[in-house]
């Protein structure tokens, strides 16, 4: 059987740190764990010390409640923490406090664009709040130090977090990566968390099953933990597709089991496969009360949420015209939409060859030499001033882009660059034509092989102007007048 | 909540347990536990008898939004203290036997 008769089923469940300035249930700092000095953000309560009482983060709460929003999810009234009981050194009280039966958030969906431009909506099983897990470094046997051990750094233990369940609706990996992309994008967009998968701020889970298309009823699934990169997600579930449809296809059943991704050797590997393993013995909470969330502590939340991705999108494309690719570009990141909406305010026109300009020559520039945005030193206003006097025909196409160059070294406006380096587009016809004449005159030998039928020699001639004028000749004007002399000279 | 609700204790449900919170029994202890536990759920047993006819269920008084705490960092404890209650540590970290796997149920 080939591999195009199995269908995939993928469902994600993805880790979110949340933004708040102390950990969940405790005033410790949320610290960069990939910097700071380990176990410097420890108390008795993160550290698990007997006879410690978790106290609520109010603004954790509250961002998980404007994720829940974001994502279509219904806000339940009462929401109840719940002990989830396992035993591992990165757990220091021996439980997680996480939510079980009536979390935060429940059934949301989001849409997402897929490569060949259509909508999938994705279901939002549910979203609740847990805190984080200490770090752990496993060293392995044969060091200086003897057998094998495993190093243990508090910091991250305790850290507000928040997991969000899809649905089992993703039936490719790139729908897997788009669903990915697009929750990334929204949690950025609410500013609750960075997004930045390198600090571990986002993790990934994907459970991942096949079954022969057509079929209704769910193949039996394998979960692949710790998913760190956009990269991992995608090349671990490619090999567990492939793996479990190669097991199929032998005859044999895919095992229930939780995977790890090993991302030098790209396979994923079995971390428990007994049953017991996932005997978590919920129960609720008893430190902490359930948390009754009324109608109008939503409604404030829901006032501060931001426009979001595909509401900016729309708007990009129906009230500025934009096209499709350069609407997606800004919308991808929030400051720079924020930077193109300036610019397109200072603009006043059609906005379309504003973005044109952002995201092309200066996002070219910003590659280019690896700088951020927020060190950019062109401004929003002086980036439409320079479009305006490409658009007055002050200066040429050609010009405008090492106008934009200098520019963005050093900080100076448009205008001031123009007139400083004699920049200013050549647009006067008498001057152009004296120009045109002086480069035909220059060269017999081309107009003859242009009259012979060597038509693209205009081009070279255009080249030529150009070169005579630096650049500044405008250049529809020279072309009309290159065709009548040119012509004017055949009969 | 608990998958073990209305479970009978027995001995196999001792070593479960014991294997859940990673202690190791000999097997006289497994007997003197399984017989405490066994008169433990027994007094629950004799809750159910009570008539609770009529009664409504007992609820967890509620906290709202004025309970939580305000996002505001507090000082954490110095290192040092906090690693004295570790059995080792190394370079700032504690430092525990390997942990890689779930363990093996005895």
């Amino acid at each position: 059987m080939a591999e195009t008769e199995y269908e995939i089923v993928i469902g994600m469940e993805i880790h979110a740190e949340l933004r708040t300035a102390s950990k969940m249930f405790c005033g410790c700092p949320v610290v960069d764990t990939t910097v700071a000095e380990p176990n410097t953000a420890v108390c008795p309560v993160c550290g698990g010390l007997p006879g410690a009482m978790p106290v609520v983060n109010k603004l954790a709460v509250e961002q998980a409640m404007l994720v829940g929003l974001a994502l279509n999810c219904q806000i339940n009234a009462s929401t109840s923490f719940a002990r989830k009981n396992y035993f591992y050194p990165d757990l220091p009280k021996g439980y997680q406090i996480s939510q079980y039966d009536d979390p935060i958030a429940t059934n949301g969906w989001i849409d997402v664009q897929t490569e060949d431009g259509g909508n999938v909506r994705i279901g939002i099983r549910r979203a609740h709040m847990e805190e984080d897990t200490a770090k752990s470094f496993h060293y392995s046997a044969g060091g200086a130090r003897g057998g094998a051990y495993t190093l243990i750094d508090f910091n991250r233990s305790g850290v507000p977090l928040l997991e969000i369940v899809s649905e089992p609706d993703m039936h490719s990996v790139a729908a897997a990566y788009a669903y990915g992309t697009k929750i990334r994008e929204i949690l950025r967009y609410l500013g609750v968390n960075s997004g930045d998968m390198e600090k571990g701020v986002l993790r990934f889970e994907a459970n991942v099953s096949i079954r022969p298309r057509g079929t209704e009823a769910l193949g039996t699934r394998t979960e692949i933990k710790n998913l760190n990169s956009f990269r991992a997600l995608v090349r671990a579930s490619e090999y567990e597709i492939a793996r479990q449809i190669e097991v199929v296809e032998a005859g044999g059943t895919v095992v229930q089991e939780t995977l790890g991704w090993d991302e030098a050797r790209g396979v994923t590997v079995s971390q428990r496969s007994k049953e017991h393993a996932h005997d978590y013995r919920y129960f609720p909470e008893p430190d902490l009360p359930p948390l009754t969330i009324d109608g109008a502590w939503i409604e404030e939340v829901r006032q501060a949420l931001p426009e979001l991705p595909d509401a900016k999108y729309a708007r990009f494309v129906g009230v500025y015209g934009l096209v499709e690719n350069d609407a997606r570009i800004l919308v991808e990141d929030q400051a720079l939409a924020s930077y193109f909406e300036a610019a397109a305010r200072s603009y006043g026109g059609n906005a379309a060859s504003v973005s044109k300009w952002i995201v092309g020559e200066l996002a070219y520039l910003m590659n280019r030499d690896g700088v951020a945005l927020e060190a950019v030193r062109v401004t929003p206003e002086s980036i439409a001033s320079l479009v305006k006097l490409v658009d007055a025909g002050t200066v040429s196409l050609s010009s405008a882009k090492d106008v934009l160059a200098t520019m963005f070294e050093t900080g100076r406006a448009p205008e001031v660059i123009v007139k400083d380096n004699g920049l200013v587009q050549i647009s006067d016809e008498e001057a152009l034509s004296q120009i045109a004449d002086q480069v035909l005159s220059d060269h017999p030998d081309e107009v003859v092989a242009f009259l012979g039928g060597r038509e693209s020699l205009l081009q070279w001639f255009m080249g030529q102007v150009m070169r005579a004028t630096r650049g500044r000749a405008q250049p529809q004007t020279v072309l009309g007048l290159l065709r009548g002399k040119l012509e004017a000279r055949r009969r | 909540m608990s998958s073990h609700r209305g479970q009978m204790i027995d001995e196999a449900l001792v070593k479960h347990i014991a294997f859940l919170i990673r202690l190791e029994l000999t097997d006289a202890e497994v007997a003197t536990f399984n017989k405490q536990l066994q008169s433990i759920v027994g007094y629950f047993d004799r809750l159910a008898e009570v008539d609770v006819e009529g009664v409504p269920p007992y609820q967890q008084v509620a906290m709202g939004r004025a309970q939580l705490r305000e996002d505001a960092v507090a000082p954490s404890m110095a290192r040092e203290d906090f690693l004295s209650n570790a059995p080792q540590q190394q370079d700032g970290f504690v430092r525990v036997p390997v942990v890689l796997g779930g363990g093996e149920e005895g």
